[in-house]
C-alpha cells in the first residue's frame, strides 16, 4: 500500500495488533475467501448429472480447461495435483477482480499476502518431488549428471529454487499494484476539471490482467511440480 | 533502431550536465549567502546541510525513475515482439499445434514481462517508499 493514494473507499475491521493497511488487506482477504466458499455451496447445492446447472457448467467448464491446459504444458499426467492448482486459480482470480467492486481492495495487491500464497508453492515443490521419485532419486535429481561438480549443481539449484517465490510474488504484486495506481492516476486527472467517471472505461482492461495473472501463478507452480517430480521428460529422450 | 537508442543516451548524456550546473549553482548561491554572512559558526554548518537541495533531489528522482520505465520498456517491447513473431510463424507453419505454441508463448512474454514489472516495482519505491527522504525533507 501506497500512502497518497487512496485506491477506493478502504475499510478494514479493527484487529489489534494491525496498521490499517494490513486490516484492509485482511479484511478483503476474508471477503474473498467467504464469496468463494458461500458460492461453492450454493453451486454444490443444486448439482446433478442428468440437467446441470448454469453455475455448474461454469465450474466444471473451468476445471477442465485447467485440466486440459496442465496435460498439453507437461504431458501426461500433468493434471494431477489439480485441487491445489485449482483452488490458487480460483483465489488469485477472484482475489485479482474483487477490486471492480467499489470499497474492495485486492489482497494480491500487497506484498505479504503474495508472499504467502507464493510460499505455499515453495514448500509444496519439494514435497511433491519426493513422493514421485523418492528422497535418493530427488537428490540426484538435484546434483546435476556428473558427480564431480555436483556441488556446484546443487548450490545453483538450490538458488534457483529460492529465486521462484521471489519472482512470483513479484509479478502478482507489480501486476496488480501498478495497475490499482494507474487507476487511481487516471482518475485524480479526470476529476481535476470535471468529475468524469473515467474508471468505468479503464475497469474492463484490468479484467484481462486479473486473469492472465491468475492464469500465470497457476501454471508456473504446476511448471515447478513437473520439473520436481520428472514429468514429460520420459517422453522427450 | 540503433539512431534511437543513441539520440536518447546523447538526451541522456547532455541532461546530466545540466543538473549538475543547477546543482552547482544551487550550492554557490548558498555559499554567497553564507559567505556574506558568516561571523557565526553555525550559519557554515546550516549551509552544509542546505548543500543537498530537496529540490534537485526529487528532481533527480523523477527523471531516474522515467528513463528506468522507459528503458525497460524498450527492452520488453523488443523481446515480446521476437516471441510474439517466432510464435505466429510457428502457427502458420503448424496450424494444428497452435494451442500448445499459445500457451508457450504466453509463458514467455510473461517472463519477459516481469522484468519490466521489477523495474516498476524499484521506481514504485523510488517515488513513494523512499527509505531516504524522510534525511532529505527532514
Amino acid at each position: 500500500m501506497i500512502e497518497g493514494l487512496p485506491v477506493g473507499l478502504e475499510f478494514g475491521i479493527p484487529f489489534p495488533g494491525l496498521g490499517f493497511q494490513d486490516q484492509v488487506i485482511f479484511t478483503n482477504a476474508l471477503i474473498v475467501m467467504a464469496l468463494i466458499f458461500i458460492s461453492s455451496l450454493f453451486i454444490v447445492r443444486g448439482i446433478s448429472l442428468k440437467r446441470p446447472t448454469r453455475w455448474q457448467i461454469i465450474l466444471e467448464g473451468t476445471l477442465n480447461w485447467l485440466a486440459n491446459t496442465m496435460e498439453e504444458t507437461i504431458g501426461s499426467g500433468g493434471s494431477r495435483y489439480l485441487p491445489l492448482i485449482a483452488s490458487l486459480f480460483i483465489y488469485v482470480l477472484v482475489g485479482n477482480l474483487i477490486s471492480i467492486i467499489p470499497g474492495c481492495v485486492s489482497p494480491t495487491s500487497n506484498l505479504t499476502h503474495n508472499l504467502a500464497l507464493a510460499l505455499i508453492v515453495f514448500f509444496a515443490t519439494p514435497v511433491v518431488g519426493i513422493m514421485h521419485i523418492g528422497f535418493k532419486n530427488f537428490l540426484k535429481h538435484r546434483m546435476g549428471p556428473v558427480l564431480a561438480l555436483s556441488p556446484l549443481f546443487f548450490v545453483l539449484e538450490t538458488i534457483g529454487e529460492f529465486s521462484r517465490p521471489v519472482s512470483l510474488t513479484i509479478r502478482l504484486f507489480g501486476n496488480i499494484r501498478g495497475e490499482e495506481i494507474l487507476i487511481a492516476v487516471i482518475n485524480k486527472i479526470a476529476s481535476m476539471i470535471y468529475y468524469i467517471p473515467i474508471t468505468v472505461v479503464i475497469l474492463p482492461l484490468t479484467l484481462i490482467t486479473g486473469f492472465v495473472q491468475a492464469f500465470i501463478f497457476a501454471l508456473l507452480p504446476t511448471i515447478y511440480f513437473a520439473g520436481a517430480a520428472g514429468w514429460g521428460e520420459e517422453e522427450h529422450k | 533502431m540503433r539512431k534511437a537508442l543513441t539520440i536518447t543516451l546523447l538526451i541522456m548524456m547532455l541532461s546530466i550536465p545540466a543538473t549538475l550546473t543547477l546543482a552547482q549553482e544551487e550550492a554557490s548561491e548558498t555559499e554567497v549567502t553564507t559567505h556574506s554572512a558568516d561571523i557565526k559558526q553555525e550559519k557554515t554548518t546550516e549551509a552544509e546541510e542546505g548543500e543537498f537541495s530537496p529540490i534537485i533531489y526529487f528532481m533527480s528522482i523523477a527523471v531516474a525513475s522515467a528513463f528506468a520505465m522507459a528503458i525497460a520498456a524498450i527492452g520488453a517491447a523488443i523481446s515480446q515482439a521476437r516471441a510474439a513473431v517466432s510464435a505466429m510463424e510457428a502457427v502458420a507453419r503448424q496450424p494444428e499445434a497452435s494451442g500448445k505454441i499459445q500457451i508457450q508463448m504466453i509463458l514467455a512474454l510473461v517472463f519477459i514481462e516481469t522484468l519490466a514489472i521489477y523495474t516498476l516495482v524499484v521506481v514504485l519505491i523510488l517515488l513513494f517508499a523512499n527509505p531516504f527522504t524522510k534525511y532529505v525533507v527532514g
